[in-house]
């Protein structure tokens, strides 16, 4: 089945000419168009566009321009991205008549780089809101669970093989989440690695764009293609865009992997837990080093993170609320609105503890290669529960949001009732090689992403 | 004033069209945000300025 390969694997047929990008363009529609109902992945497809694109892309390929291993691919894009003459809604009833006139930064790379636009996936409202509009995306390993938010449209998506590759946002978790939740790879790339021009933007300094894909090599093409600088975005870092693919073999022997010792692996689901630990073996005996480290003040950050979130989501919103508010749903209206209350001194506080925060990471960082944790303490949890008292699921992720490090999740097994979990990998700041490096060993050994969802035509219950 | 009837006469002040569940969500969200940060309160509060440009900086090598 085509929908479940890599891009790594579709690109080498697509070069050598044994399929077509049609092929599997067609593939993706036809099964999106039997699950979309159930899964809620999409809130757009664009059916016409991306066969028209997937046609010009075969017809390029068999002229002899190949572009690269991303040319003829289709990828989804997080419904709160723009796309050039595509409906742009993130999920708002203030924007359902919206169509951008230019791609957002990161579409446009993709574009260039020879990606065709499959679809538009679904989101909570500006990726703090619910799912009220288009549906809630579920879980593909049990629909009664949730996929997770706020790109869980991209992550179901891809986990379901109604996406080969997507792109998400990340503000607290949100790319790392629903991919953790959905058994895939989620990337929150260091800030101001990836532009966040044409991104709706929830908080200007935690806001990053990633990729959300089936393997880790998939994942470090195509953050190649989406890095760099961008004039449009004045936060994004001159620092040199290397090839992520190109360190991808040389394995992690000798790297010294952080594992700290509270917070992070307190609490954990005794599936979790257990799987976390097979992983830190796993990793051991791949040639890691293992160092315990301390971050007392990882407990403590939610406060700090949520004030600065939403005083900056308010900032973006304010005008928009002032003429619109109603037309807000009540989770999104109430959460950004509660940003307008907050004293300067308690938002300015507010950064005092993230400096501290900052500060204290950047000292175990610089005696270590990446940190490894659970990237949540349990697995999915219901729908039900996601809409009326959620846990925290920024738990372990807001963390480098705040600090801006890049961090990913990868599939690292599975509960007694078959939903995935994930381990996350934290990198010193535009470190991305490394955390790659070590996310695609890890895959490599252990190929929990073969697993595929058996109500979605995979092969594990 | 009580805390709701200040959230309401600010929320109109911003020009912000609230209903009073949206107002009692939010001031539910402020008391705990807020008593969450008052036991975060730094020691030392000098020199926590943050960086002129967020993004962080690479590791050094070496």
């Amino acid at each position: 089945m085509l929908s479940f390969l890599p891009i790594t694997e579709l690109a080498k047929l697509i070069k050598a000419r044994k399929i077509s990008p049609v092929e599997i363009v067609q593939e993706l529609l036809t099964r999106t168009k039997q699950s979309n109902p159930q899964l809620n992945s999409y809130i757009t497809v664009c059916a016409e566009l991306v066969l028209n694109a997937a046609r010009q892309a075969e017809a390029e390929i068999q002229e002899g321009h190949y572009r690269g291993a991303l040319h003829g691919i289709p990828v989804s894009h997080k419904d709160l991205s723009w796309t050039k003459g595509v409906h742009t809604t993130a999920h708002s009833k203030t924007l359902l008549d919206f169509i951008p006139e230019t791609n957002a930064t990161h579409v446009e790379r993709l574009e260039k780089a020879g990606m065709i636009l499959l679809g538009k996936t679904n989101t909570t409202e500006f990726a703090c809101g619910d799912m009220h509009l288009f549906g809630k995306s579920c879980n593909p390993w049990n629909l009664t669970r949730s996929s997770g938010a706020s790109s869980g449209g991209s992550a179901n998506a891809v986990a379901a093989g109604l996406a080969v590759a997507a792109t998400g946002t990340d503000t607290g978790g949100s790319t790392r989440v629903p991919a953790s939740f959905c058994g895939v790879v989620g990337v929150k790339p260091t800030f101001g690695r990836v532009s966040r021009y044409g991104v709706f933007p929830l908080s200007y300094t935690m806001d990053s764009v990633g990729p959300i894909t089936r393997t880790v090599a998939d994942a470090a093409l195509m953050l190649s293609v989406m890095s760099g600088y961008d004039p449009l975005d004045p936060s994004t870092s001159h620092e040199i865009v290397p090839d992520f693919t190109s360190s991808l073999h040389q394995g992690i022997k000798g790297l010294v992997l952080g594992i700290p010792e509270h917070y992070f692996f307190e609490g954990l689901e005794p599936a979790v837990a257990k799987a976390t630990e097979a992983a830190l073996k796993q990793l051991e005996s791949l040639g890691a080093k293992l160092q315990t480290v301390r971050l007392p003040m990882a407990a403590d950050l939610s406060a700090a993170a949520n004030i600065l979130v939403m005083g900056e989501a308010f900032s973006q919103h304010a005008s928009r609320l002032r003429e619109k508010a109603q037309d807000y749903g009540p989770k999104a209206r109430r959460r950004i609105c509660s940003g307008a209350f907050f004293s300067s001194a308690e938002f300015l506080q507010a950064g005092q503890i993230r400096t501290l925060w900052i500060r204290e990471l950047e000292q175990v960082m610089s005696q270590v290669d990446a940190l490894i944790t659970p990237t949540l303490p349990f697995t999915a949890f219901s729908v039900e529960t996601w809409e009326d008292s959620p846990p925290d699921t920024s738990w372990a992720t807001r963390h480098f949001n705040l600090s801006g490090h890049p961090a990913m999740t990868v599939p690292c097994g599975f509960d007694e009732q078959g939903l995935p979990i994930g381990l996350q990998i934290v990198a010193n700041a535009f470190d991305e090689a490394i955390m790659f490096r070590i996310g695609h060993t890890y895959e490599q050994a252990t190929k929990w992403y073969e697993r595929r969802p058996v109500l979605f035509g995979g092969n594990h219950v | 004033m009580s805390d709701l009837e200040w959230l309401q006469a600010e929320a109109e002040r911003q020009g912000l069209e609230l209903s009073e569940d949206d107002l009692e969500f939010i001031q539910q969200r402020l008391e705990a945000t807020r008593s969450a940060l008052a036991k975060m309160r730094p020691a030392q509060t000098e020199g926590l300025e943050p960086p002129h440009y967020f993004a962080p900086k690479p590791k050094k090598q070496g």
